[in-house]
């Protein structure tokens, strides 16, 4: 994706990490959402910092490791030939972006991402303008799209129990969720 | 300050700032959306029940930056689900939250601790979930915001929700929250103060491997320990979600987790902590059809326990337990002992077998003893039977269950006990000394051989022996239960001064629960006093004692609220307070919640609505706003007692009342249109909630109060509206149903945890009172240590009512009375040290040293046990008013002669209070109806008939034939135990007709004794000439032997009797226990008597009505709910 980001390299972003007034948790993620390839060099870093807390030595504990993950996981996205996973690796300000283009609600495409939507309920056309307003080839992104459903919630506090993968439902539904009018449904639906 | 006030304060900064921004808050979603938006996070509506809500009504989306809510009716519910979730996102939540799905914008801040409240998890997610309601009030009405509205405004509830678009009770609650609590002060020193770990804390929390107790003292840091082992197990990698950490009770596992996530928020909120019984209340969830229920059952309370069973109880025709006129307080005692065994996890069964096995015993040894206890245990498993069947057909469980059912599964079960301790790796348990065996036994399935198993505790402080908790588990820790165990022992008492910790210490080394050698060092330096012990002469002059001692030591710098006074009891509490109160000691005690003047005020607003007569006229006369005169209010209940008028008619027929005065006549009227709108089916808590916060100024004038006693009240009115709020529904209308569940509570000592303060009254600058049972786990700078005299500490032992078989308890071996006391003993020893151990600087005990008589009174034993540590001293402080002497005078004019029965005037010596409302404001004495009083006045009716009819014998289905036709009238015919009831009646009556076979009946006729002008009448029930000539009067009573046969009211009888034929006698027939007493006098006791009865009727001409309560019979009086001060004014009457 092109952002000003993209442009730093390795050097700069840790020394901008260096000098945040705060070199915690809350500010590791914000940089790691903002650099994802330079995740684990990142991690190292805050990890050298916090010493005397509880993050201080030892190997990383589950929680760290999730956040590695997930950010390695957007890294490898943008990866030409890499995973598959386009929409997962928008920051909301290009989620933005798109929303406007299309005049859909956010939670239309938070439904996508997380790959929530029986491909075959969604228009071609609609598919295609999405591939061409992500860059994202069409085949990628309807094979991303077919991978199960991943919402994003990280380990269910309540059960003991780890949840199931929940069911996909059909475009139509999302979009009558996301209270869209009839005629806007029906062109995103059946692209007429 | 705990955290959901931490989330509280942000959320009024965050809404005074977006104000200062130019925000409207009468928008709410607007306001919301615009706080939300400010940190670049979308927010949208979707449709309830969308798919992306995954079961919910809000979510935040984190990956997204996007909230997402179903889109509600009102801007105001739209809104508070955008805030709630705003929450999540201000206060640094779990990585990504859950969906939220219990969302109450009403709810009250801290739980109601009564009946299920009590163990319902309240839990990790549900805390959090708490946490955000309580946010998202704050954010769109802040407290001050509309404290200020009200108060300074003047704007009603109602008003103020109109402003703001938001439903009245989500109002009303935030009013409640603002005016009735104090504000909760940002503490000046920081908290608590995290030490480096001392070696024996350090070893303790690092421990790997083999079962651990750690031995934590008073004082020692165990909570610090605790924490700290959690996060070096966090440390070493181990996940949080396989951590499960069990306490005491529900807000302990609170504070747990809020200390656990000072460090670590994740982890906090992935551990599993919380209470023995919340987590055995999971797994019955989890495994409720291997349970064999059908579906999720529900928990029921001990007033629906016994409830249930009293429908049943003609059924079970008990002997040694039979009750046949209020089975309550019989079933209550075997509902004990039930809960005893649950805590030995014994099953109907094998308590039955038991049984059996002691009455072998004992006709092997010809032990008659033995074998009425045998029979007695018999009983109580043929009930305990029943109940669990009872229950079970009804999907219900109870407070016993939560553990017993789990154990009894995991047991059976390997597989599933497998599942469970596979898990959780680590399992930590906080105060050891304090589980049951059933709870032990949980602990065994879910961590065999107790790999990883930490428990810390101290057996010197085992204080909940009637939770079936025992001392024992701590030594069979090691012995026993996990024999591969280690100990660690913590030495050091970080809290106390060296005067105090060697005093405990050294009575500690005397101790039945200690060990030996268990000394505790004290890291604080002397501070100059010893532990005190000052004596007084009288019993009178302790109070003055204490107040003196309370004054000295804010001489030294402990002010009020640094000072607390502990008593072993809860019923001298109460005394003590208002004492203390009079001497000009501001005092910070709730006490028994239903019996505060403030809340019987607020209940007499709702029995208005019930009552036909209106007596709650009683309490709200006496109130600022609607003050009526003593005389104004009995003459309204006396026209509402010969009208014959609906509840809630009185408003219509206030005109109506003559000899009522003007000016009472529009109190009247003014007080309809306070209750205008409601009746006996409206919510008894918008109701009040209405009436506090938009009808009257009553909430108002706490919030502007400065005393702390008055302060209190508002507390104590805060925590009834929580209650108020929680009620379960059921049967009947809303208003009688919570009157009858308040008398149950009491009755059942049920209402004790709503004694408790909410945290946000420690701010009150008031002296703490409570029960050492209450003080635990806290500690104060001064405490003050009454009643230390041989008769208090050690309390003597009282068996159970039901006392389990032999071979139950384990650990008791066979002779379990034996055990049974010696348990009772080494338990008192530890209240003692538990009360000694809470001081901080300076600890004073007290004790008189003379009876009433002027008798010694022996000091506790206990106190020679502290050796050289203790200084004595005897003062004799000034003497001063504690306010005894006048209470309970009305202001009363009686014109002529007052005639009372004898029924009266032995009402009168029992309870004078209780006379005057009945029989003087005349409220009416019915009491509660049941199926037995209803029986029993079946079995007055006939024989009252017998007598008439000068019957002597009655065939079998005569008798069947009357009560039948009684029972029609009254509608017991359609009750599902009629016929047991029929069959009780039956027998009354029977044993009636035998006591008429000798002599030859007369008519009763209408005694009376002459006193002075006054007269006490006594109309026999029956009457006979017996074979010697000599004249016998008799009074039938269906009851039991309940009153003396040598009270005033025998008395007058008496002397009634010999006024009307000399050498008559006077005899009490009792049917229940099938007895003839004969009422004997010796001439001297007599004369007493005569004196008393002259006594009694000049107090009632001078209105001496003194109050004389007591816990058994309070909640069943007729005046319950009105009794206390009197409005003001003369009460002119004739009687």
């Amino acid at each position: 994706m092109n952002s000003d980001q993209s442009n730093m390299d390795l050097e700069d972003v840790l020394n901008a990490f260096i000098m945040e007034e705060d070199t915690g948790k809350p500010t590791l993620l914000r940089y790691l959402i903002d650099y994802p390839q330079f995740a684990s060099d990142l991690v190292d870093l805050s990890r050298e910092m916090t010493l005397g807390t509880e993050q201080s030595s030892g190997p990383l504990s589950k929680t760290d490791e999730a956040i590695v993950a997930a950010a390695w996981e957007r890294h490898v996205a943008v990866v030409p030939g890499g995973s598959l996973d386009p929409l997962g690796s928008l920051l909301p300000a290009q989620l933005n972006q798109l929303s406007a283009a299309f005049s859909l609600p956010r939670q239309v495409f938070s439904a996508l991402r997380e790959r929530r939507v029986i491909v075959a309920s969604i228009s071609e056309s609609f598919l295609r303008s999405l591939s061409e307003k992500t860059g994202c080839p069409f085949d990628r992104l309807i094979a991303s799209l077919n991978e199960p459903a991943q919402p994003t919630v990280a380990g269910s506090h309540k059960s003991e129990v780890k949840p199931d993968a929940p069911r996909k439902v059909t475009f139509e539904k999302i979009l009558t969720d996301a209270e869209i009018g009839p005629d806007q449904l029906a062109e995103l639906v059946r692209g007429e | 300050m705990d955290s959901i006030e931490k989330a509280r304060t942000i959320a009024a900064e965050l809404h005074a700032v977006a104000v200062q921004k130019g925000l409207d808050p009468r928008k709410p979603y607007n306001f919301a959306k615009c706080e939300i938006l400010s940190r670049d996070i979308c927010l949208e509506a979707t449709k309830p029940g969308a798919t992306q809500l995954d079961g919910g009504r809000a979510k935040y989306i984190r990956n997204d930056l996007l909230i997402i809510h179903e889109r509600c009716d009102t801007d105001f519910e739209n809104a508070f689900l955008a805030a709630h979730e705003l929450g999540h996102v201000v206060l640094g939540d779990d990585f990504n939250p859950s969906p939220s799905t219990n969302v109450d914008p009403a709810r009250p801040a801290e739980p109601s601790p009564v009946a299920e409240d009590r163990v319902v998890d309240y839990g990790k997610r549900q805390r959090r979930e708490i946490q955000m309601d309580l946010f998202a009030r704050e954010f769109l009405l802040p407290r001050p915001v509309v404290k200020r509205m009200h108060l300074v405004d003047g704007m009603s509830a109602s008003e103020i929700a109109k402003v703001f678009g938001a439903p009245f009770d989500v109002v009303a609650q935030q009013l409640f929250d603002a005016i009735l609590l104090p504000v909760v002060e940002t503490p000046s020193e920081s908290p608590a103060v995290d030490r480096p770990l001392n070696d024996k804390q350090a070893a303790a929390a690092s421990h790997r491997g083999v079962p651990l107790l750690v031995e934590a003292g008073p004082g020692t840091g165990k909570t610090q320990t605790l924490t700290s082992r959690v996060h070096s197990l966090l440390a070493d990698g181990i996940d949080p979600r396989e951590i499960l950490l069990l306490t005491f009770s529900n807000k302990a596992a609170a504070e747990m987790a809020d200390r656990i996530a000072e460090k670590n928020k994740e982890a906090s909120a992935a551990m599993w902590i919380g209470t023995f019984h919340a987590f055995g209340l999971d797994l019955i969830r989890r495994f409720y059809s291997e349970l064999g229920f059908e579906k999720d059952p529900r928990m029921i309370d001990k007033t629906e326990a016994v409830e249930m069973l009293e429908q049943q109880f003609p059924k079970f025709d008990l002997e040694h337990y039979r009750n046949v006129y209020a089975p309550a307080s019989v079933i209550d005692d075997i509902l004990k002992a039930v809960s005893r065994a649950k805590d030995e996890v014994v099953c109907p069964t094998r308590y039955r077998e038991l049984a059996e096995a002691m009455q072998l015993r004992a006709t092997a040894s010809n032990d008659d003893e033995l074998l009425i206890r045998a029979r007695r245990c018999h009983e109580v498993a043929r009930v305990y039977e029943a109940y669990e069947k009872i229950k079970k057909a009804k999907h219900c469980i109870d407070f016993g269950d939560l553990v017993s059912l789990p154990v009894s599964l995991l047991e059976s079960e390997p597989t599933i006990a497998n599942t469970i301790s596979e898990t959780y790796s680590h399992v930590l348990v906080d105060e050891y000394q304090d589980v049951n065996r059933s709870s032990v036994r949980l602990l065994k399935s879910i961590c065999p051989d107790g790999a990883n198993l930490w428990a810390v505790g101290d057996a010197k402080q085992s204080i909940y022996r009637f939770r079936g908790a025992s001392s024992g588990n701590m030594k069979r820790f090691t012995n026993e239960d996990f024999r591969r165990a280690q100990t660690v022992r913590l030495e050091q008492n970080y809290r106390s001064v060296p005067e105090i910790t060697d005093a405990f210490s050294a009575f500690g080394a005397t101790m039945a629960a200690g060990t030996g050698g268990d000394a505790l060092t004290a890291e604080r330096s002397v501070c100059g006093s010893k532990v005190a012990l000052t004596t007084v002469d009288k019993v009178t002059e302790q109070t003055l004692a204490i107040a003196d001692s309370i004054e000295q030591m804010r001489q030294n710098g402990h002010g009020y609220r640094d000072q607390a006074i502990l008593c072993t009891g809860n019923e001298k509490l109460a005394t003590l307070a208002g004492e203390l109160e009079r001497l000009g000691i501001p005092v910070l005690f709730l006490g028994s919640l239903f019996e505060r003047l403030e809340i019987k005020n607020l209940i007499a607003f709702l029995s208005l609505l019930t009552d036909r007569r209106a007596m709650g006229l009683i309490r709200v006369g006496c109130q600022r706003q609607t003050e009526l005169t003593l005389g104004d209010v009995s003459k309204v209940i006396e026209h509402l007692r010969d009208d014959i008028t609906e509840p809630g008619e009185w408003p219509a027929k206030v005109d109506s009342f003559h000899g009522v005065s003007e000016s009472g006549k529009q109190v009247l009227r003014e007080v309809a249109t306070i209750l205008l709108g409601f009746d006996q089916s409206s919510s008894p808590w918008t109701m009040l909630a209405t009436i506090l916060l938009d009808r009257t100024q009553i909430a108002a004038d706490f919030a502007n109060a400065s005393s702390v006693s008055e302060r209190t009240g508002g507390i104590a009115v805060w925590q009834f509206m929580n209650f108020l709020r929680v009620q379960p529904s059921g049967k009947g209308l809303p208003v009688p149903r919570l009157l009858k569940r308040i008398r149950d509570l009491i009755r059942l000592k049920e209402d004790r945890d709503l004694s408790k303060l909410p945290d946000a009254a420690s701010g009150l600058d008031g002296v703490r009172l409570m029960t050492v049972h209450g003080s635990k786990g806290l500690e104060f700078p001064v405490v003050h240590f009454p009643g230390m005299n041989k008769t208090s500490l050690p309390l003597n032992y009282k068996s159970p009512k039901c006392p389990p078989p032999d071979g139950m308890v384990e650990g008791s071996g066979d002779d379990s009375k034996a055990a049974a006391v010696a348990a009772h003993s080494e338990e008192q020893e530890c209240i003692f040290y538990v009360a000694l151990s809470r001081a901080r600087d300076r600890l004073i005990a007290y004790a008189p040293t003379k009876q009433a008589g002027g008798k010694n009174w022996p000091l506790s034993p206990f106190l020679d046990r502290l050796g050289s540590n203790l200084q004595r001293n005897h003062v004799a402080p000034n003497e001063r008013d504690l306010g005894n002497g006048n209470e309970g005078t009305i202001p009363i004019q009686v014109s002529g002669r007052i005639s009372l029965t004898t029924a009266q005037i032995g009402l009168f010596e029992r309870c004078p209070r209780r006379f005057f409302y009945t029989h003087v404001v005349r409220i009416g004495g019915r009491r509660e109806e049941s199926p037995y009083t209803l029986m029993h006045d079946a079995v007055r009716e006939i024989c009252e008939a017998i007598v008439a009819e000068r019957l002597i014998t009655l065939s079998d289905s005569k008798i069947r034939q009357r009560l039948n036709q009684a029972f029609k009238a009254s509608g017991l015919v359609d009750h599902g135990y009629a016929n047991e009831l029929a069959g009780m009646g039956h027998k009354l009556v029977k044993y009636f007709l035998t006591t008429r076979a000798e002599g030859s009946p007369i008519e009763p006729p209408s005694l009376a004794v002459n006193l002075a002008g006054d007269e006490v009448k006594f109309r026999p029930d029956d009457g006979f000439t017996m074979e010697d000539g000599a004249i016998v009067f008799r009074q039938v009573r269906t009851g039991g032997i309940k009153s003396s046969r040598d009270d005033i009211a025998a008395a007058a009888a008496l002397l009634a009797a010999t006024e009307h034929a000399r050498g008559s006698r006077v005899e009490f027939v009792h049917l229940s226990d099938q007895e003839i007493r004969d009422v004997e006098m010796q001439k001297r006791k007599l004369g007493n008597r005569h004196a008393s009865l002259h006594d009694a009727l000049k107090s009632i001409r001078d209105g001496k009505f003194p109050a004389k309560p007591s816990s058994r019979t309070c909640p069943g009086c007729p005046a319950f709910f009105v009794c206390g001060s009197v409005p003001e004014g003369t009460l002119q009457k004739t009687f």
